[in-house]
C-alpha cells in the first residue's frame, strides 16, 4: 500500500480539515495518508522580519524527515518564498517534499464567513498540485487539470483536484515512487 | 505550452532570487536563462535569442537601469521588466522612460509577475506576427515579381527601384499585357505608402458619368439612384496611391476635373459642395503614345505635363526574348501550384516555339499560353503540342443535343471570344477556374 506522510505544522486545532484530505487522497490517489509531526524545529524556518514561513526551509526540513517517502506540510500561516510576497504551497519538483498554506485560501482571508466545504476542496486541490510537482509534472494550460497554474484562491477553485491528458499519464508512470 | 517555449532572461546578482524566478517559470514552461551581472546578460543575449528580460535594478557594476539603456540599443525586439525594491519608483519611471516595457516591485506579487508577463510576451508575439507579415507583404508584392534580366528589364527595375520611395508622380507606358499594373503595384510596394492602399481605376472601362463617379464619389441623391453617399477612388486612396490605368482613354472633362484634383489633392463629390482633402500618390498607365495624343489635341497638355513627371516605359516581350524562359519557368511553377500539376517545365522544342512568336500580347498572352497548356497538357513537360500554334481550331458548332454537345461548344465560343483567357472565360461563365480547367480536360478542347 502507497503512504503519503501530512505532517500538520501548527494545523491541530482542525482535524476536520485533515480528515477529508487523508479520505479523499485515499479516493483519488489510492494513497493512505499517514499523519506525523515535524521533525525540526518550526520557528527555524519562520522570518520575523516578514512574519511568514519560508517555504524553501519548510521543503528543505520536510525532506530532511521524509527519507524515501513524500511528505507534505500544511500550515495555517502564510508563506513567502524567496523574491515572492506569498506563495498557496510550493514543492521540489521530482523530489519528494511539499508545502502547502490554507492562509489564503480561508474565505475569512478576504473578509467573508468560514466556508469548511470550500476550504477542504481547495486545500485538496492545492496538495494535488504541490504533489503532481514532487512527480515530475509542470504546470498544465488544460484549466480542468490540478497542474493548471493558479496564484489566488479564485485561480484555485477554476481548476479541477485531477490530473488530466499528459499529466494524468505521467503521474501514472511514476506513482509506483509513492 | 506549445512545443516552441518563449525564452526569458533573469538578470539578479542575488542567488536566491535567480533561483526561484527560474523555477517559477519552468514550472510554467518556459525556457529561462539567468544572469548574475550585466555582463554576463550581455554575453548570454550574444549567444542566443531572448523575447523578454527581468531586470534587477540595483546590481554591482553597471545596474539595471544602464542595462536596460544597453539592451534596448543592441538588441530593440527584446523587452524589459525591471525590477525594483518597493517605493522605489524614481528608477522605474527612469526604466520606463528609456523604453522598459513595464516594471514589478520586490518582493514580487506572484499575480502580478504572472500578468506583466503574460501581457509583455503577448505583445512580443503580435510584433513579430506583425513583422512577419509586413515582411511576407513586401514579398508578395515587391518588385521580384517583374521577373526578366535582360538589360531593358534591369532598367525598368533600376528605375522602380529609383522612384519608389518618393511621392513623385509616375507615367508607366507600355503595350497592352507587358505589365504596367505590376509595375505601378512593385512602385507602391516599394515606398512608404506601401500599408496604405493601392486604389487602381481601370479608366477604359467606364464611361465618363461612371467614372466620375467612380474618381469622386457621389453624395446622397447626388443622381436618380444615389441613395447613399459613396465615397470615390480618389477619397479611397487618401495616404495610398491612386493607379489610374489606360489615363489616355478619359474624356475631355474629366481630364480638367482630373488636373485641378492633381493641382491640389482637394475635390468635390458629385452632387456635394464641401471640399474633400485626400493625401496620395498617382501614378498613370497608359498604351498609346501621350506625347501623340498631345499633338492630336485629345490629351490636355497641361495634364500631360502633371502626369509624366517620371516616364518608365516597359519593353514589348519581342524586345526581350531571352526573358522568355525565365518568364516561361516562373508561370509553370506559378500554375502548378496553383492547379495541383506535377508539371515540371517545357520541352526544349516547346521552349523554342514560344521564342519564336512575336507575342503581340506580350506577356500576359505568354502567361495565358503556359496557364491553358498547363491545363491539357498530359505529360511531366509541356509540349509543343500542349502550346496553342498551328492547330486546327476546335469546332464550335455542338456535335450532337445532349448538354454535355451544347456545354463544349459554349465553352470554347467563350474560350475563343477571350483568346483562352482562363480568368476571363471564368468570369463570364461564372464558375472558378478549376471547374474550367476540368471541363477543358474532359471536352479535350484545343484552341
Amino acid at each position: 500500500m502507497s503512504h503519503v506522510l501530512v505532517v500538520p505544522l501548527e494545523l491541530e486545532h482542525r482535524p476536520g480539515l485533515l480528515r477529508a484530505l487523508k479520505r479523499q487522497l485515499k479516493r483519488r490517489l489510492g494513497v493512505d495518508a499517514d499523519f506525523g509531526t515535524p521533525a525540526f524545529e518550526l520557528e527555524s524556518c519562520f522570518s520575523a522580519v516578514r512574519m511568514q514561513y519560508d517555504a524553501m526551509a519548510l521543503l528543505e526540513a520536510l525532506a530532511a524527515q521524509a527519507g524515501p517517502r513524500r511528505i507534505v506540510g500544511i500550515t495555517e500561516s502564510d508563506l513567502f518564498l524567496s523574491v515572492f510576497t506569498h506563495v498557496l504551497g510550493a514543492a521540489q519538483l521530482d523530489g519528494v517534499a511539499a508545502v502547502v498554506s490554507v492562509h489564503r485560501l480561508r474565505s475569512e482571508a478576504v473578509g467573508l464567513p468560514p466556508d469548511p466545504a470550500l476550504l477542504e476542496e481547495r486545500l485538496l486541490k492545492e496538495v494535488m498540485h504541490e504533489l503532481g510537482h514532487t512527480f515530475g509534472l509542470r504546470h498544465c494550460q488544460n484549466p480542468a487539470c490540478a497542474m493548471f497554474s493558479a496564484n489566488n484562491p479564485d485561480e484555485v477553485d477554476l481548476r479541477s483536484a485531477e490530473y488530466r491528458g499528459n499529466c494524468l499519464r505521467i503521474f501514472h508512470e511514476k506513482r509506483h515512487s509513492l | 505550452m506549445s512545443e516552441d517555449p518563449s525564452r526569458i532572461l533573469i538578470v539578479d546578482d542575488e542567488f536566491s532570487v535567480r533561483d526561484s524566478l527560474t523555477h517559477w517559470f519552468e514550472a510554467d514552461g518556459y525556457f529561462v536563462g539567468a544572469a548574475g551581472n550585466a555582463n554576463e546578460a550581455l554575453r548570454k543575449l550574444d549567444s542566443a535569442p531572448w523575447d523578454l528580460a527581468l531586470v534587477d535594478v540595483k546590481m554591482p557594476g553597471m545596474d539595471g537601469i544602464a542595462l536596460q539603456k544597453h539592451l534596448h540599443e543592441v538588441a530593440p525586439q527584446l523587452l524589459v521588466v525591471i525590477i525594483t525594491a518597493y517605493g522605489s519608483v524614481e528608477s522605474a519611471v527612469r526604466a520606463l522612460k528609456q523604453g522598459a516595457y513595464d516594471y514589478i516591485t520586490k518582493p514580487v506579487d506572484p499575480d502580478e509577475l504572472s500578468r506583466v508577463v503574460r501581457k509583455a510576451l503577448e505583445h512580443r508575439r503580435l510584433t513579430v506576427e506583425n513583422q512577419q507579415l509586413r515582411q511576407r507583404l513586401d514579398e508578395v508584392s515587391g518588385v521580384d515579381e517583374f521577373i526578366g534580366n535582360t538589360r531593358s528589364v534591369d532598367r525598368v527595375k533600376a528605375l522602380i527601384a529609383q522612384v519608389a520611395d518618393t511621392d513623385v508622380t509616375v507615367l508607366i507606358q507600355g503595350e497592352s499585357g507587358t505589365g504596367k499594373e505590376l509595375v505601378a503595384r512593385a512602385i507602391h510596394a516599394g515606398g512608404h505608402r506601401r500599408y496604405f492602399p493601392l486604389v487602381p481605376v481601370h479608366c477604359a472601362a467606364l464611361p465618363d458619368t461612371l467614372l466620375e463617379s467612380e474618381l469622386f464619389g457621389h453624395e446622397k441623391g447626388a443622381f436618380t439612384g444615389a441613395q447613399y453617399q459613396r465615397k470615390g477612388k480618389l477619397e479611397l486612396a487618401d495616404g495610398g496611391t491612386l493607379f489610374l490605368d489606360e489615363i489616355a482613354t478619359i474624356s475631355q472633362k474629366t481630364q480638367v476635373d482630373l488636373l485641378r484634383v492633381l493641382e491640389t489633392r482637394q475635390f468635390t463629390r458629385l452632387g456635394g459642395n464641401r471640399m474633400v482633402d485626400s493625401d496620395f500618390r498617382v501614378i498613370c498607365a497608359t498604351n498609346e503614345q501621350l506625347e501623340r495624343l498631345v499633338e492630336e489635341g485629345t490629351f490636355r497638355r497641361d495634364l500631360f505635363f502633371r502626369v509624366n513627371v517620371f516616364p518608365i516605359v516597359i519593353p514589348p516581350l519581342r524586345d526581350r526574348v531571352d526573358d522568355i524562359p525565365l518568364l516561361v519557368d516562373h508561370f509553370v511553377r506559378k500554375y502548378a501550384l496553383q492547379m495541383d500539376r506535377n508539371i515540371h517545365g517545357v520541352s526544349e522544342k516547346a521552349l523554342k516555339t514560344l521564342c519564336k512568336q512575336r507575342w503581340p500580347g506580350n506577356v500576359r498572352q505568354l502567361e495565358n499560353a503556359i496557364e491553358r497548356a498547363m491545363v491539357i497538357g498530359e505529360g511531366e513537360q509541356i509540349e509543343v503540342d500542349d502550346l496553342p500554334f498551328n492547330q486546327p481550331p476546335t469546332s464550335v458548332e455542338p456535335s450532337g443535343d445532349t448538354m454535355a454537345d451544347v456545354e463544349r461548344s459554349h465553352i470554347i465560343r467563350i474560350l475563343e471570344r477571350t483568346e483562352w483567357n482562363i480568368s476571363m472565360s471564368a468570369r463570364i461563365l461564372q464558375i472558378d477556374r478549376a471547374t474550367l480547367y476540368n471541363k477543358i480536360r474532359k471536352y479535350g478542347l484545343r484552341g
